[in-house]
């Protein structure tokens, strides 16, 4: 019994200081791990440099999985998306310590000589968005649209086009009525210079914020906030974290807290209540 | 070369072998560990995402599909927490110590092990642990070295049967080019044509055949001109050796440097005691060396220098001596020249003694004639004095008659005095001088070149007459002792011939054979009888004259000797070597007939002499003068 004991004992010890050295970070299945290593090793890289600890890179085939292992605490820190975060924070009491900056906004688009001026001129119109569980470019419009009673198939006609660059281009040549999707796919695309003078913008979404980091609960918070102090602040610069930045359209990352995710909670709450509506739940 | 050329190819096959198989076996396990790090990078690529993510169900998919490929014995994947997550090895459960894969490639005795990490920009995911087996490989190598050796071992039979032919016939020409080169030096051109070879052989067997062909050609010249060349220097020593005179080239010092046989004859000394040597060494007196060598050196021209020389033979020799400087090109010397004159000399005397007999034979016929005139008259007033003695003959009668004698008594008185007899005898003497005078002035007269028919038992026998009346004194005496035995042909035979010369010819065998006989009697014992057997008879168309006597005979060396001009083995003085010589001339060449001699060597000797018949002549003729 005394050795098994100091067999527990050593064992704890170990795994304690296994536990101690080895932090691991969970990253949203976005991507392949080639991808997803390219892109996050920076940051895992600034997380040692801050933490002392070793940081070692997970993530999972699929959201779900991804999600079940937050939920059941297999890691350290997550990068994940902001309703997973909200999930996990309601479900598993994970905290958002930071997040990459700016936030972005779905807007609505139309032709200026359209004559759609409000969302009630969409009725009967064919818009333009790009997936059906796209936050930006689709859900908030129609939260918004069934707030005026209006209900997809019925009052307005949605067509999804994956290359949200393609949307405005559509709208400008008139195969959709108007387009939904972020605001910042105007600033990626140069070409939409030519045809931004025929578009005009007749809605737009709360801000979106960019995905959380979110620290398991029960890490130390000593650590978290050294986590937040190291890296919120961080722009993207020129250095191998700044350029991993600006791949993920990051302008730096800022720390924050769970109360700063309260805006999108109501804009998510909301989508999901008329989501599970429209599936009759 | 061939055996040689076999055991490098066998050193070389082996050599090859040996380095071969070393680095195919370093390149199969080299192929071997390429493709395991293959497997193990594309079984490691394929784990990132599982391992990133965590999804270990896939691997096993990559694990099988991996464990597809050959040699692999085992293979597995190994999380960054340490856990076998994959394998194709069941037993591999649990986690692996980070030790085992501490090395990228182990190589064991019959296994590769590989341990490949797999990770992204730094980040560890894990590793790939992959065995592979070498067993195939050296299953195959050992095959491939077994069929490689054998092969090998074929490849350089064949190669060797390919360089044997390939050497042959590369060499065939240089063999060819080098027997022809032999032949060249054997001094032989003509050799068969080289066979083609290769491009630069066939030039150098082409060059070769123009090149012998060209020394051939060159070489027949040169030999033509060497032939030629011998054949004028032969010519020129036959010429100087055929000369009787003895002929020497000197040099400027009076030095021997060319002679011919007369010379070396003369010298009686070897060629290289003569070559070289002064003329003062080689020629003794009463050879005047010592002034030839003296104009040799001064240039100067000598000639006839008169000779005699009196050594080492009973007659004595003449030597007519000339000396002529000789300008060869840059060298000078002398041509000296040694003529022996003996022959001349003896010639001279012969000639000087024909002209005395000539003149005796002239002044003999001459007093036969003279005698004849009163021996005629001796006869005739002989003859008258018979005829008037007789009792028919009326003068003698008158004569009795008128001095009253009784003619019966008075004959009766002759008769008893063989006065008749007696003046018969004058009579018959005076008929044999009359025949001897009458032979003599036949003989001695001056042949004409008129041939007449005569018997030969006639010319034989007037031969005989003149032989006995030839020899007087002691000869003459000696030669009527011999006694004649005659054989004539029972048939007259007729010879057309010039009766002065035949007789000079048989005249001259008899009195060498009665020579001859004389000097057989003194060796031999009292009982010996000289005696000549006197034979005609008519063969083939010839009249066939034999005179044989039983004399010491004539030895076989010199019996064809004795019809040469000078040959004589009579004492000096007694002959001179003419005789035989001149009556062969006379027979062969003045009447085309034949001399010949036959003889034992030791009791007798037969001269045979052929003279042509008288053509359509009977004895009848005899005395018919015609011309020959």
């Amino acid at each position: 019994m005394k050795k098994m004991m100091v067999v527990l004992v050593l064992s704890s010890l170990i795994f304690s200081a296994f536990t101690q050295e080895t932090l691991r970070f969970g990253l949203f299945p976005l991507n392949d791990a080639k991808t997803m290593m390219r892109l996050f090793s920076p940051l895992a890289a600034r997380l040692e440099e801050a933490t002392g600890r070793d940081i070692r890179i997970y993530s999972a085939p699929d959201k779900e999985t991804f999600q079940q292992r937050t939920l059941n605490n297999q890691y350290d820190l997550v990068w994940t998306s902001n309703a997973y975060y909200l999930d996990a924070h309601t479900g598993a009491g994970w905290t958002a310590i930071l997040r990459g900056i700016p936030s972005f906004r779905g807007i609505v688009m139309v032709r200026k000589d359209s004559g759609i001026e409000t969302l009630e001129d969409l009725r009967g119109k064919k818009i333009g968005g790009i997936s059906a569980i796209s936050l930006a470019g689709y859900l908030f419009l129609r939260n918004d649209l069934a707030d005026l009673g209006m209900v997809p198939e019925r009052d307005y006609e949605m067509e999804f086009y994956e290359m949200a660059e393609s949307i405005p281009f559509r709208i400008n040549s008139g195969t959709v009525d108007a387009g939904v999707f972020s605001e910042d796919t105007l600033v990626r695309s140069g070409l939409l210079a030519a045809i931004r003078d025929n578009l005009k913008v007749i809605h737009s979404s709360v801000a979106i914020p960019q995905f959380p980091l979110a620290a398991r609960p029960g890490l130390d918070p000593g650590l978290a906030a050294t986590i937040q102090d190291a890296l919120g602040g961080v722009t993207a610069d020129s250095s191998a974290l700044g350029r991993s930045l600006s791949e993920l359209n990051l302008e730096g990352l800022e720390a924050v807290g769970d109360g700063d995710y309260e805006e999108f909670r109501q804009l998510y709450l909301k989508t999901r209540e008329y989501s599970r509506e429209e599936k009759g739940l | 070369m061939i055996l040689s050329l076999a055991l490098v190819m066998l050193f070389l096959s082996v050599f090859l072998l040996f380095l071969f198989s070393r680095q195919l076996k370093d390149l199969a396990q080299a192929r071997l560990m390429e493709m395991g790090n293959l497997i193990s990078t594309s079984v490691a690529s394929g784990a990132m995402d599982p391992l990133f993510n965590e999804m270990y169900v896939s691997l096993a998919e990559n694990i099988a599909e991996a464990s597809r490929y050959p040699d692999v014995s085992s293979l597995s994947i190994v999380n960054r927490d340490g856990v076998v997550v994959a394998s194709t090895d069941d037993s591999l459960t649990g986690t692996m110590s980070e030790d085992e894969c501490r090395e990228e490639r182990i190589i064991h005795d019959h296994e590769i092990h590989f341990c490949h990490p797999v990770s992204l920009y730094g980040q560890d995911l894990g590793y790939v642990s992959l065995t592979l087996s070498t067993a195939r490989m050296d299953q195959e190598l050992h095959t491939l070295f077994i069929r490689w050796g054998g092969s090998m071992g074929i490849i350089s039979l064949v190669i060797l049967a390919g360089a044997l032919v390939y050497i042959n016939r590369l060499t065939r020409p240089l063999r060819e080019i080098l027997d022809v080169t032999r032949a060249v030096a054997r001094g032989e051109f003509s050799p068969p044509r080289l066979s083609r070879g290769f491009y630069e052989l066939d030039q150098i067997a082409r060059a070769m055949t123009v090149m012998t062909e060209a020394i051939g050609e060159r070489e027949k010249h040169n030999r033509q001109i060497t032939r030629e060349k011998t054949e004028l220097s032969d010519y020129l020593v036959s010429i100087m050796n055929s000369i009787s005179w003895s002929l020497a080239a000197l040099d400027n010092q009076g030095r021997v440097v060319n002679w011919n046989r007369s010379f070396k004859d003369l010298l009686k000394s070897a060629p290289e005691n003569i070559q070289g040597k002064s003329l003062e060494n080689l020629l003794l007196p009463p050879f005047p060396a010592g002034q030839l060598q003296s104009a040799v050196v001064r240039g100067e021209e000598l000639k006839d220098l008169p000779v005699v020389c009196h050594q080492d033979c009973a007659d004595p020799r003449f030597f007519s001596v000339s000396l002529f400087p000789l300008r060869f090109q840059e060298r000078t010397g002398a041509v000296l020249l040694i003529e022996d004159v003996t022959k001349r000399k003896r010639i001279d005397a012969a000639l000087a003694e024909a002209d005395k007999m000539f003149s005796l034979g002239g002044m003999a016929a001459g007093m036969a004639h003279e005698i004849n005139n009163p021996l005629s008259g001796m006869m005739q007033t002989a003859q008258l004095i018979a005829s008037r003695l007789r009792p028919e003959s009326p003068k003698g009668r008158r004569a009795l008659n008128s001095l009253g004698l009784d003619d019966g008594a008075v004959f009766q008185f002759l008769e008893d005095l063989e006065v008749f007899p007696l003046l018969e005898t004058i009579n018959d003497a005076g008929k044999r001088i009359s025949g001897i005078i009458r032979n003599m002035l036949r003989f001695s007269r001056k042949s004409d070149g008129i041939f007449e028919s005569f018997g030969l038992e006639e010319l034989m026998e007037q031969s005989l007459e003149l032989a006995v009346n030839d020899t007087y004194g002691s000869e003459g005496l000696w030669f009527r002792r011999i006694s004649i035995v005659r054989e004539y042909s029972p048939a007259p035979v007729v010879v057309s011939c010039d009766y002065g010369k035949i007789l000079q010819v048989l005249l001259n065998i008899l009195k060498n054979g009665a020579q001859a006989m004389r000097e057989a009697s003194h060796v031999r014992d009292g009982g010996y009888q000289p005696r000549f057997i006197l034979k005609t008879r008519e063969k083939d168309g010839r009249g066939i004259i034999e005179i044989e006597d039983n004399g010491p005979g004539i030895p076989e060396p010199i019996r064809d000797q004795i019809f040469e001009a000078f040959f004589t083995t009579k004492k000096a003085g007694e002959g001179t070597g003419l005789g035989m010589s001149i009556s062969s001339a006379i027979v062969r060449e003045d009447h085309r007939g034949a001399l010949r001699v036959e003889s034992n060597g030791a009791s007798w000797t037969r001269f045979i002499v052929e003279l042509p018949l008288c053509a359509g002549e009977d004895a009848g003729g005899l005395g018919e003068n015609h011309q020959a």
